[in-house]
């Protein structure tokens, strides 16, 4: 479903030229559940942006699904997005001025969903992610796990074949966090292609395989059985 | 999708009250007054535009110069205007109208109402068929056409009939011609549209008086004293015509010309722009200066515009509080035209809930606008479908500008970089927050000193010495020949008063309009080098009751028949030395009349007997001991009760004329007056200007409160470092005061170009000097450091624990 090869990110101040990937080749196929894993300042962020399409390569090539996208321009990259990928960030990342059932239609709003058809996915999605009887809740009306329950649910009403979740327990406390991860694994099982960072080697294992990175290559892959 | 922009943006401006209040409070203020001098401006652009074919109707105007003083009358000689008709074939019709020359008040009566008013004019039975109006009772076919008919304003005729139907009726008209009997023929009001002719009743011009005077006259160099109308036939040329008349004057005239040595050309202005083309001499109503007009507008916008930028500045200024919305909604697929048309609605939305507002708003302070315009702007502009256009014209221009610059500037966010907080590079618009506060405060400064200048040239004028004494003077006005009978008794009757020091009885009084005026010349001389001299008929008291100071020979005495004061610019013009002018004998001679003089008295520094737009001219009194010639007392008083002095002089009034109601004038009122249209011009821009600052301030208030919750954490650690509250008041103050005296630098020769062009309007004029810069920026310094420190202050006296913990 991806495939990266010798993929290379620079970031230049006036003096200083940083390698964040340095000629990186990764390849997910459809299903998978693949965690990134690498300290910090290794390209980890870097590479999950240059997947999600919110960032540019400087070299090398990005097959999605086998078309080249690497180079593609502002509006093709959101049309892509849209319809294809769904994020969950650390921070949760909802709009405050939204009520959870607003923000996770957002999604379909943005892809041209008609409004009765809005109405039940999100429901559907909702009740899925046991979030249903706060549908009227604005997010600093619930708790980090509800909140995080609420992005995953954003980030799956449209069925996109592939998740990037940027370290999705990082904000939240143990049990919490066990919830979202089983919620990802789920999702993976009804064939989602999840692509997660994380620094957590408990998250890592619920993944089909780690990727290690380090300064912007590849340095071990760990197939989890 | 809409449906969501709208609730986030309700919810935004739900969450941000302060952001929220001064943007929709100001658009609203702005919207109001944008909508209010709209409807002023066009107002004062409908005058005369509702005529059946305004556009053949022209006035004939005359420029003339006589003995080097070049004229530019509204008015031209009695019969030029049916000559035109009877000469050019093109001219369809004509008609003139005549203002009653020094009989301002015609006392009406009608069974047993009787009052004073003004506004009277003779006209020629063909008025209505060159200018329409709404005929309330009667029609125009032949409303005009028997003497000593007469057709009434609505108001007129409802003072005299209260409810009867005037049309048939005869009332009496009692004035300096005389008393007659007018059947009222029709009642019209200016429903139709507003008309230069201030009147409030008009009379046929076979109807005695000045009317019998115009029918008869044939002098087309002189008696420039006659408005004349004329209405092409459709699709005639003005301009050609207007090209013939030089022969046409020539033809008619240039004997007479010839005779007074006098140069006179004939214009053709089109009655529609008369309103709003200022500088004519006897012009029967009030103009407006199209320049007013544009600084008018100019105010509006720009009041508009200062709203515009606090909404682009705090838009931006609050970027960080929207970061991460845009960056959530680009990464879940909205491209960057999707947020550029959800800010645009936003500031779309703000600008029409600040219009709607602006309504009730407007509605609310109308009378209060109306009252310092002086112009009546009604409920009924609300029916008029062009002004719904121009209300969404003002919605969308507005919606633009405020928008689309936090629309271009907020969609610009790289999804990844604000989702991950980093957007300090972002929001650091600070450079072009900056250079709007600045543009702000440049139009406030500039708003402050055209205030002060203005005001300061109206205190000069108020308190000029105008070379005669203005103050307590009582003026009493006898505009029927029957009250003008019993002047003398009335005048000797007020000298007995202890408070009243002197009395006197002339055709005029000062700061009036000087209708008499003719050409005078030394021995040896012709009436072509005469010099047109204006004057004043009047008694032995004039020059000790006004104050007035006699430079050579002495005042007027009992019997000094024949005899003239002259003023000192009569002296140098006639080439008169004025310590040899007295005994000196002035001519005047017109055909087929023999000469005639008058032996000069005395000669008198000159005074500002009229306003100070222009300077002082050729003027004399002339002794006169005919009674019938004065229509005005001014008695000069001492006291300091008023009310006492003036239940005295009532009671010796209804004593004296008890036929006429008792009716007087302040002499300084009068004199100022003549300055109203700039007294009110000021009221305007002042206010305008007061709200353009409030908006300005606004602004600067939600800015202030920005940079301070932006620099929350630092004045925390400052205070716990021992900073003082002032010294963090002044850091927080220091920035903003700084941009406001970027402005006072920009400001100060844009105000001064602006107003050195206004004072050139005035003969007498104030120096503009660098004091009103300095008043004007420490004005816009205190304004701006009282807004910035109340959020200065504010911060600098919370808890820095709070803010250090918040962080």
């Amino acid at each position: 479903m991806i495939k990266i090869t010798a993929l290379e990110k620079f970031y230049r101040t006036e003096e200083v030229e940083t390698i964040a990937l340095n000629k990186l080749s990764i390849e997910v196929k459809e299903g998978e559940f693949v965690a990134i894993m690498g300290p910090s300042g290794c390209g980890k962020s870097t590479l999950l942006n240059i997947l999600g399409l919110l960032d540019d390569p400087d070299g090398g090539s990005y097959l999605f699904n086998g078309t080249e996208v690497a180079h593609f321009n502002e509006r093709k990259r959101a049309d892509l997005r849209k319809h294809n990928i769904g994020f969950v960030f650390q921070s949760f990342n909802l709009i405050d001025e939204l009520t959870v059932f607003e923000n996770v239609e957002l999604p379909l709003i943005y892809t041209g969903v008609p409004s009765s058809e809005r109405v039940s996915r999100v429901e559907k999605v909702l009740d899925k992610m046991q979030i249903m009887h706060r549908r009227n809740h604005y997010p600093q009306q619930l708790s980090g796990g509800q909140q995080q329950r609420v992005a995953v649910a954003r980030a799956v009403v449209n069925n996109p074949k592939l998740i990037l979740a940027d370290e999705p327990t990082g904000n939240l406390d143990s049990s919490n966090g066990n919830e979202v991860m089983e919620l990802l694994t789920d999702l993976n099982e009804q064939g989602t292609t999840i692509i997660m960072v994380t620094h957590s080697e408990h998250d890592a294992r619920y993944s089909h395989r780690i990727i290690r990175l380090l300064d912007g290559q590849t340095v071990v892959e760990n197939i989890m059985i | 999708m809409i449906r969501n922009y709208l609730k986030t943006t309700y919810r935004f401006l739900l969450k941000n009250k302060t952001f929220s209040f001064i943007n929709i409070v100001g658009l609203a203020i702005g919207a109001m007054c944008c909508i209010y001098i709209l409807l002023y401006v066009q107002d004062q652009n409908s005058y005369d535009k509702h005529h059946k074919d305004v556009q053949d109707i022209y006035r004939v105007t005359t420029t003339l110069s006589l003995s080097g003083d070049k004229h530019i009358h509204a008015t031209v000689s009695p019969p030029i205007a049916p000559a035109l008709k009877t000469d050019f074939p093109e001219v369809q019709q004509y008609v003139r109208v005549v203002n009653t020359l020094g009989v301002n008040r015609h006392l009406l009566s009608y069974k047993e109402k009787s009052f004073y008013e003004k506004d009277m004019f003779y006209v020629d039975s063909t008025f209505f068929d060159v200018f329409n109006y709404h005929f309330v009772n009667g029609s125009p076919q032949k409303a005009l056409t028997e003497p000593y008919s007469i057709v009434l304003f609505k108001p007129v005729a409802d003072k005299l009939f209260a409810g009867d139907d005037p049309i048939g009726k005869t009332i009496n008209i009692d004035n300096g011609y005389g008393k007659h009997d007018f059947k009222v023929t029709g009642v019209i009001d200016e429903s139709l549209g507003k008309t230069h002719i201030k009147a409030s009743m008009l009379v046929t011009m076979h109807s005695g008086g000045i009317g019998d005077y115009v029918l008869r006259n044939q002098i087309w160099a002189g008696n420039n004293f006659t408005n004349s109308y004329i209405k092409l036939h459709p699709g005639a040329s003005a301009e050609a015509l207007e090209q013939k008349l030089p022969d046409f004057l020539n033809k008619h005239g240039e004997q007479q010309l010839k005779e007074l040595g006098m140069q006179k050309a004939l214009h053709l202005q089109p009655v529609a722009s008369i309103h709003t083309t200022p500088g004519y001499e006897v012009e029967q109503s009030k103009t407006v200066s199209p320049s007013f007009l544009y600084i008018l507008l100019a105010i509006g916008i720009m009041i508009q515009v200062i709203a515009c930028i606090n909404f682009m500045n705090l838009s931006t200024a609050r970027a960080s509080k929207r970061a991460k919305e845009v960056g959530v909604r680009k990464v879940i697929g909205a491209g960057r035209f999707d947020l550029v048309k959800q800010f645009l609605g936003e500031s779309f939305l703000l600008s029409f809930i600040g219009v709607l507002l602006a309504l009730p708003l407007l509605l609310a302070v109308m009378p209060y606008l109306n009252g310092i315009t002086g112009v009546v702007i009604g409920l009924a502009f609300l029916a008029d479908y062009r002004i719904w256009l121009m209300l969404a014209g003002i919605i969308l221009v507005t919606g633009f500008i405020a928008g689309s610059y936090p629309a271009f500037y907020l969609s610009a966010f790289q999804a990844i970089k604000v989702i991950k907080g980093n957007f300090t590079s972002y929001v650091s618009a600070a450079g072009i927050r900056r250079s709007l506060v600045v543009f702000q405060f440049v139009l406030a400064v500039v708003l402050i000193s055209v205030i002060i200048i203005i005001y300061s040239q109206l205190s000069f004028i108020k308190n000029r010495d105008l070379g005669f004494n203005q103050k307590q003077k009582l003026v009493f006005g006898f505009y029927t020949n029957d009250t003008q009978g019993k002047m003398t008794n009335f005048a000797n009757d007020l000298r007995q008063m202890a408070d009243v020091k002197a009395v006197t009885k002339a055709d005029n009084y000062l700061g009036q309009f000087i209708g008499h005026d003719h050409g005078v010349y030394p021995a040896g001389g012709n009436m072509a080098t005469a010099i047109d001299a204006q004057n004043i008929a009047t008694d032995e008291y004039f020059v000790q009751a006004h104050g007035i100071h006699i430079l050579n020979g002495r005042d007027f005495r009992q019997g000094d028949t024949d005899k003239v004061l002259i003023n000192q610019t009569l002296a140098k013009r006639l080439g008169l030395d004025p310590q040899k002018a007295i005994g000196a004998r002035l001519y005047t001679q017109y055909n087929p009349n023999p000469a005639t003089y008058v032996e000069v008295a005395g000669v008198m520094k000159d005074f500002n007997y009229n306003s100070l737009h222009i300077e002082v001219r050729p003027f004399m009194l002339v002794y006169s001991n005919d009674n019938t010639r004065f229509v005005n007392i001014v008695a000069s008083v001492n006291s300091s009760d008023y009310k006492q002095l003036l239940g005295k002089i009532e009671a010796v009034w209804h004593k004296d004329i008890p036929s006429a109601p008792f009716d007087y004038a302040f002499l300084d009122e009068e004199v100022q007056r003549q300055y109203e249209t700039e007294v009110t011009l000021s009221q305007i821009i002042n206010l305008f200007t007061l709200i353009a600052i409030f908006v300005s301030c606004l602004g600067l208030f939600g800015l202030a409160a920005f940079s301070a919750e932006q620099r929350n954490k630092e004045i925390g650690i400052r205070k716990v470092l021992g900073a003082s509250v002032t010294g963090i008041v002044q850091l927080l103050s220091k920035d903003f005061l700084k941009l406001v005296f970027i402005s006072i630098i920009i400001a100060t020769p844009i105000a001064w170009y602006a107003m050195h062009k206004w004072l050139q309007d005035f003969v007498y004029r104030v120096n503009i000097s660098w004091w009103m810069f300095v008043l004007a920026g420490t004005i816009a310094i205190i304004i701006a450091f009282v807004t910035v420190s109340f959020q200065s202050v504010k911060a600098a006296i919370a808890n820095p624990v709070k803010s250090l913990r918040s962080e």
